[in-house]
């Protein structure tokens, strides 16, 4: 057991590592940024106020009863959405240590050499636990040695505890899936779905209703209130983790390696393949089909707090007339159009992952092979950058179509199908542009392609942050979204669009010539 | 003619050169081995050859047209990676009609026939295959094409030995048929039952090019002794070069073209035993370190 865990930690450490580091550098920035910008009482006050919104609410959690001080801001605005990202760093190392390593072999080699089968369940799992306390201790001590006023000792504890523990629930219910399914791309993606699906539930229930969001992990953090009323409580529902724990040995100790319960195995008859696009088209069908299904689910969610909103509104009609003289707008519009463009910057991410799979292609040798018979990289490149455009276009016109068609009830929404439409065109051009960015990069090189990931979380961050503390736009002129009208409020800006398109499609071209000349493999 | 021809190609990754002024070419309808140790650049060769990389200098011709005027030379080849990798949730038989799909050959007679003879169950999905299976699809692929020139890395590193004699009789019939074949392997014995010409490469250079029967000068042949006689008698002769003793019987290296003459001092001997091993890649080795060392 000592040798294994010795082995697999050297195999995951540097991954490990730099995940603490991320996470705990996105989380220790924040509260110094908040107690600059929001220092005085009044201000936090206002901003709580905004938060208070269903469109905001649907994002955040919440908004925490009492004195709305910098540590309570802090937890309220970072807490659940933090938590995808502990979620995340679960998923990935449990995958990695679990159903990967049988993918490829590993976990039977290593059985031929004695190592018990409660040797690697008792690897995976103290890998597990460890990292997660090394994350939390890294925020927790953070938090504590800044020393900023009202992060105290009580709630910073139960920060990062609740984090922690967030991230080993998701670690632990992938072990559980590695043991269902028969690959560590399905335990994969069943876990980064219901990730993201709860994250989608809790946004819905946490606008309609709270009670209903305790059957979310995430609203177990909200509840704990860190920093306010910090009720260690709501740190209970997280025992679960034990009984997943318990699933997942049982399942693993009662069944045969390569083996699953549940087995995909579709009998299809021989497909006909016969060119490039086809052949990654059926590589890519779950991929994309999965993303389209998560964007339509995006919209209806995000439609179906539209009702909520109009209540809101017509409930705090100081506010809105306050928001109205502000900016001339339809304070619904705006809220509208806030989503809208949260939507777009998770649009980008098909667009991504599938304009990067010819990598994949690379990786595993078969690009030479390709090469060697005749097919032209310059247009591989160029369909896997159309693919992304495609279906990063298709994923915003299904959002839409979702929102429209979850809002289609609430009367004070005067917002038509076509407006609709052209919205989602009008953030294509961002699709367009980051899917050429990425095009540029795996021309230059494919270990550079790593930047365009870098270069998105930026504009996530800028553009999300922007919208919950109000960073001011200069952030955002390096991302689409600062030039791009933030529709529907805002008139479509043709001019803005066809640039930002119009550069994205050179960057992409200049990427295929490129692609075509460098080294391979 | 040649089919192929490579004049000083050089390549280097960051400080190791990979390929240094490499020059080789292969006659239309010959089999040509391409033999050196792992790691000696071989595969660096191979895929400047089918463009994957390209040469820092030094120019390679496909029918004496050089490949960077010519963008679709490569339907001319065709070729077998060392360590084939495929789409995992193809089946094999989906991966084979793909390559025969976007090259353009129809013949499905000859496909059931090589999957046959290959013994592969094309039903199954790729990632179910083990390493021998995903070769035998490439090599299917590679043999149902009507390319001129084969090129084959380490071809028959996955494959049993009745699959390896499956491959041969495969090879020989496309050189038959007038193709050209490139065989890159480690393996000397391999490369000798087929190749007509062979170059050996080793640290990036070539250091031997010829018919094998004219590099016999540089083989030697191992061969295994018990006599009544006293052995240690050969051990001064010039064309003895290893001598070595285990517990019965004597290791005697010999140069190969010496034959006649060694069992000529043999014979007195009264030789109750006699075996001999084919040269290796090794001895070749140390003979052209040698005869290296005794030049300079």
């Amino acid at each position: 057991m000592k040798q294994f865990f010795g082995i697999v930690l050297r195999d995951v450490r540097f991954r490990i590592l730099m995940w603490i580091i991320g996470i705990s550098a996105l989380t220790l920035i924040v509260p110094p940024a908040f107690a600059n910008l929001y220092g005085e009482a009044a201000d936090r006050e206002v901003l709580k106020e905004t938060l208070a919104n269903p469109a905001m609410v649907a994002m955040v959690g919440p908004v925490p009863e009492g004195t709305y001080t910098i540590a309570v801001m802090f937890s309220h605005e970072m807490l659940v959405f933090m938590a995808i990202v502990h979620g995340l760093f679960g998923v990935m190392i449990a995958n990695a240590v679990s159903r990967k390593m049988e993918d490829q072999g590993l976990l039977e080699y290593v059985s031929s050499t004695g190592i018990t089968r409660s040797n690697i369940f008792g690897t995976q799992l103290l890998i597990g636990i460890l990292m997660n306390i090394a994350l939390g201790a890294v925020i927790f001590t953070g938090l504590v040695v800044m020393d900023i006023e009202s992060f105290g000792l009580e709630g910073s504890m139960l920060y990062a505890l609740g984090t922690a523990l967030f991230g080993l629930l998701f670690y632990m219910v992938t072990l559980v899936l590695a043991q269902l399914l028969p690959s560590s791309d399905w335990s994969f993606g069943i876990a980064l779905s219901l990730l993201l699906l709860f994250y989608l539930g809790r946004a819905i229930t946490d606008v309609v209703n709270t009670d209903y969001s305790v059957i979310f992990p995430y609203h177990w953090l909200s509840r704990i209130e860190p920093f306010g009323v910090n009720d260690f409580v709501w740190l209970s529902p997280f025992l679960i983790i034990a009984v997943f724990a318990w699933l997942a040995w049982f399942l693993f100790a009662k069944r045969d390696l390569d083996d699953a319960y549940i087995t995909l195995d579709f009998k299809n008859k021989t497909r006909r393949i016969g060119s490039y696009p086809r052949l990654q088209l059926t590589g890519m069908k779950v991929l994309i089909t999965s993303w389209l299904a998560g964007m339509l689910l995006i919209g209806l969610s995000y439609g179906s707090i539209f009702g909520e909103l109009d209540t809101f509104i017509n409930e705090n009609q100081f506010l809105a007339q306050a928001m109205e003289s502000e900016s001339g707008m339809d304070p619904i519009l705006q809220f509208l159009s806030t989503l809208m463009m949260v939507t777009a910057v998770v649009g980008i991410i098909p667009a991504l992952m599938v304009s990067a799979r010819i990598l994949r292609e690379e990786k595993s040798e078969r690009l030479e092979m390709l090469v060697s018979a005749d097919i032209s990289r310059g247009r591989m490149l160029l369909t896997h950058g159309i693919f992304g455009v495609v279906t990063g276009a298709l994923g915003l016109v299904l959002a839409v179509i979702g929102m429209y068609a979850a809002s289609i009830g609430v009367e004070d929404i005067g917002v038509t199908i076509g407006e609709y439409m052209l919205t989602a065109l009008n953030y294509t051009a961002a699709v367009v542009l980051f899917t050429g960015l990425s095009m540029l990069l795996i021309g230059i090189s494919k270990k550079l392609h790593t930047l365009i990931w870098v270069y998105y979380l930026y504009s996530f961050f800028v553009n999300y942050l922007g919208l919950i503390i109000g960073l001011d736009d200069a952030w955002r002129i390096v991302t689409p979204f600062h030039f791009l009208a933030e529709m529907p409020a805002e008139e479509m800006d043709w001019i803005a669009w066809a640039a930002i398109t119009a550069i994205g499609i050179a960057l992409g071209i200049a990427g295929a010539a490129l692609f075509k000349q460098r080294d391979i493999g | 003619m040649s089919i192929l021809e490579l004049k000083n190609t050089t390549k280097t990754f960051g400080d190791t050169i990979a390929a240094h002024e490499v020059s080789f070419h292969i006659e239309k309808g010959e089999i040509f081995g391409f033999i050196g140790p792992n790691g000696a650049g071989k595969s660096t060769t191979i895929r400047m050859i089918i463009g994957a990389l390209t040469p820092d200098s030094g120019e390679i011709f496909v029918d004496d047209q050089p490949i960077s005027k010519d963008p679709h030379y490569k339907n001319k080849l065709t070729y077998v990676p060392g360590d084939v990798n495929l789409w995992g949730n193809l089946t094999g038989d989906e991966v084979i009609n793909f390559f025969m799909k976007t090259r353009g050959y129809t013949n499905t007679d000859r496909k059931d026939e090589l999957i046959e003879k290959f013994r592969l169950d094309p039903k199954k999905k790729c990632k179910a295959y083990s390493k021998g299976n995903r070769q035998k699809v490439a090599l299917i692929s590679a043999f149902l094409s009507n390319a001129d020139l084969l090129i084959f890395d380490e071809p028959t590193t996955g494959l049993d030995p009745l699959m390896e004699r499956s491959f041969h009789e495969e090879v020989i019939r496309a050189k038959n048929e007038g193709k050209s074949i490139l065989l890159s392997s480690h393996i000397l014995s391999e490369v000798e039952k087929l190749a007509d010409r062979i170059a050996i490469i080793r640290d990036g250079q070539i250091i031997e090019t010829g018919q094998l029967a004219d590099l016999r000068h540089i083989t030697r042949i191992e061969y295994v002794v018990q006599a009544k006689g006293d052995l240690e008698t050969l051990k001064s002769l010039p064309f003895v070069h290893e001598f070595t003793q285990d517990h019965d019987s004597t290791h005697i290296l010999v140069d190969n073209d010496k034959a006649p003459e060694f069992l000529e001092a043999l014979h007195p001997l009264q030789p109750m035993q006699l075996e001999t091993r084919p040269p290796r890649l090794e001895d070749i080795f140390m003979r052209y370190y040698e005869d290296r060392s005794d030049q300079s």
